[in-house]
């Protein structure tokens, strides 16, 4: 039986509350809120270039450290959307228009409030969920086989090839290029070198930590430089009264909070999907529902709430997948999968039997990371214009110079620095043609686990595709699948018939 | 830098189909029916049929641009320069890293990007000393990472 135990809490609470988790929660509150904060730098860039870092500490504080970045950055990035009308993190993009209104109404105060107090909120609430199913639904997971596995970690591809882009096909691109780079090294079921041209750097295939500073810490740079980089200045916030009035919106706003809430922990834990679509969705949602929609987009408190708490509780349900069945919601978990397999802590149904203590303690630094969003935030709010106006000239060397040591790290080798370098140009160009870069990282990690899941899969039913679908959540699962595979060529084949009649 | 989707397809399209040779070139695996071969092959085919998709779509647009749009750099010497620095620093790391040691390359590397950035003198000179050596401290130090330390005296 795989539920929750006083003692496992127990157990939990004890790895959680020592110095190095603790400091580590704090240093990535503080690295996060600076990383969100800066206009460019996204929580995903904040998480790669702190992997190399992770390699060095205990599974806990090393995940401890991603889950208070994340946390803090996505929440920081609330910051320059209010003040300055620039997202700090895409996660804030849907309601930045909203939250600069506000500013602009002189209640900058406000929004910056709303959004730290209903985000960690929000993350509260799904690390709370992620707590009490995260056991149940691992004991379901301990009876999947490989063709669950396999139908899972297929499901949690394609939906981030399909949501992380306006055009299927480029997103499906994407996901084909991680699988692909992930072929690369010996065989994952015939130990057979694939793909290496006789290199021995690549027998162990393209470590996935400078794929990802490349992707998206490197490419990122080089994309800014193109860009506008000088920010207007922004709004003194140093007089504010941080939180002050949240109590009365929360009362005021019940079932947007409560709605922010339950939409958010829902749709991050959607395998593939993340919190940043979440706040979306929300955002919409909360337009649909409410009795004043036509306020929305002056400077309304309600939608603010409801997208600032879905976005924290999506990032905290995306663990969900992440944890109890090893498979990634976003690019975030992504990575954090990446460092605990790297840990040889394997991400699955199976940690929460053997050593139920160890996710319950890694699901506990959420609260801690979320509770320390209050305070942290209070100071965010305070010296709010202080961090927006360190300059971009600084910050960006900085970041080049982690990226390159950073990979360098990982194996010793200055191999890694090229293979940063060259996932960089390669990200660089992707992202500038519209193609994704989430569902490459997701395909660099889950590839391994799909294809030794397919080919077992295959062995097992010998080669006979139906039997994928033998087995009950199977059947189920893979019949989501390939209906998220048909339904886009479906609606195309459609919409060409219509044109065809229509012209 | 956009590229004309007729070409995005075309180059996708020759990947697809050097993966799908390539991997017919894999030895096969004794008593396996489904060797190291299967997986690059049905990627390589997806990645085909996608491509042509792409192209398709390149062709069938109203209005073609150029094959190479880099509009967005026009007019921006300094980010040009900034984005050539930045390349040509972490090329000279991958093959002089362990020579020129991480202190003085990224001493070098970052001045002289802030510099460019539009960061005075006497700011970038401490921020970059603080940041390098702090790096380096931290790596090689307490992480014990064989980071070269080059010529440059430390003062540890």
């Amino acid at each position: 039986m795989t539920s929750m135990t006083f003692e496992t809490l127990a157990t939990a609470a004890s790895i959680v509350f020592q110095a190095p988790v603790l400091l580590a929660i704090l240093g990535g509150a503080v690295y996060g809120l600076f990383i969100g904060a800066i206009p460019g730098l996204t929580a995903t860039m904040a998480t790669a270039l702190l992997v190399p870092l992770t390699f060095y500490l205990d599974p806990v504080p090393a995940i401890a450290l991603i889950v208070s970045t994340t946390a803090m950055a996505i929440t920081a990035g609330d910051i320059p959307g209010a003040l300055l009308r620039i997202p700090g993190t895409p996660a804030s993009a849907a309601y930045v228009d909203e939250s600069y209104a506000l500013t602009m109404k002189g209640k900058a105060e406000t929004a910056l409030s709303i959004g730290i107090f209903f985000s960690a909120c929000g993350g509260l609430v799904g690390a709370m969920v992620l707590l009490v199913t995260g056991p149940l639904l691992a004991h379901v997971a301990l009876m999947f086989s490989s063709f669950e596995f396999f139908w899972l970690a297929m499901l949690g591809l394609m939906t981030s090839a399909l949501v992380s882009s306006s055009d299927p096909a480029r997103g499906f691109i994407s996901l084909l290029i991680g699988l692909l780079i992930a072929t690369v090294g010996l065989d994952v079921t015939s130990g057979q070198p694939r793909f290496t041209f006789g290199s021995i750097d690549l027998m162990g295939g393209v470590s996935f930590i400078p794929v990802m500073i490349g992707m998206f810490a490197f490419a990122e740079v080089l994309r800014g430089f193109s860009a506008n980089a000088s920010f207007p200045p922004a709004p003194d916030t140093s007089r504010a009264r941080p939180f002050h009035g949240m109590g009365r919106l929360l009362m005021r706003y019940p079932f947007s909070f409560l709605r922010g809430a339950s939409l958010g922990t829902a749709v991050g834990a959607l395998p593939g999907v993340g919190g940043d679509v979440a706040a979306w969705i929300a955002y919409g949602m909360s337009k649909r529902m409410s009795k004043t929609p036509e306020k929305f987009g002056t400077g309304h408190e309600e939608g603010l709430i409801e997208a600032s708490t879905s976005n924290n509780a999506g990032l905290s349900s995306a663990w969900i997948p992440a944890l109890v069945f090893g498979i990634p919601g976003d690019a975030v978990t992504a990575i954090a999968v990446g460092v605990l397999f790297m840990k040889g802590l394997n991400p699955g149904p199976r940690l929460f039997v053997e050593n139920p203590s160890m996710p319950t303690a890694i699901i506990m630094t959420f609260f801690v990371a979320n509770l320390l969003l209050f305070p942290i935030g209070y100071l965010a709010i305070k010296g709010a214009r202080r961090v927006l106006s360190v300059p971009r000239g600084i910050i960006v060397p900085v970041v080049l110079a982690c990226c390159i040591l950073g990979s360098f790290a990982i194996n010793n080798s200055t191999f890694d620095i090229g293979v940063m370098f060259a996932a960089g140009i390669v990200g660089y160009l992707l992202e500038e043609n519209g193609f994704p870069i989430a569902p490459i990282i997701l395909g660099l990690v889950l590839g391994p686990v799909l294809e030794r899941n397919f080919i077992m899969s295959m062995q097992i039913a010998n080669g006979d595709l139906l039997g994928f679908f033998d087995r009950p959540i199977a059947a189920v699962l893979g019949v989501i699948v390939c209906s998220l595979l048909i339904l886009p060529i479906a609606r195309a084949i459609w919409r060409g018939v219509g044109r065809a009649k229509h012209p | 830098m956009r590229i004309d989707d007729r070409l995005i397809g075309l180059i996708f399209a020759v990947l697809g189909s050097g993966v799908i040779i390539l991997a017919q070139q894999l030895p096969a695996v004794p008593g396996t029916t489904f060797g190291p071969n299967l997986m690059p092959t049905l990627i390589g085919m997806a990645l085909l049929g996608l491509s042509i998709r792409i192209m398709i779509t390149g062709m069938r647009a109203a209005h073609h641009g150029p094959w190479f749009d880099i509009s967005a750099w026009h007019g921006r010497t300094r980010g040009i320069i900034s984005a050539i620095w930045t390349m040509a620093g972490v090329l000279v790391a991958i093959y002089a890293l362990p020579i020129i040691g991480f202190p003085l390359l990224g001493l070098v590397y970052t001045i002289g990007l802030m510099l460019l950035l539009q960061i005075r003198l006497f700011i970038a000179l401490p921020v970059a000393l603080i940041v390098i050596l702090g790096l380096q401290y931290v790596f090689a130090q307490i992480l014990y990472v064989p980071l070269s330390a080059g010529p440059l005296p430390l003062p540890w």
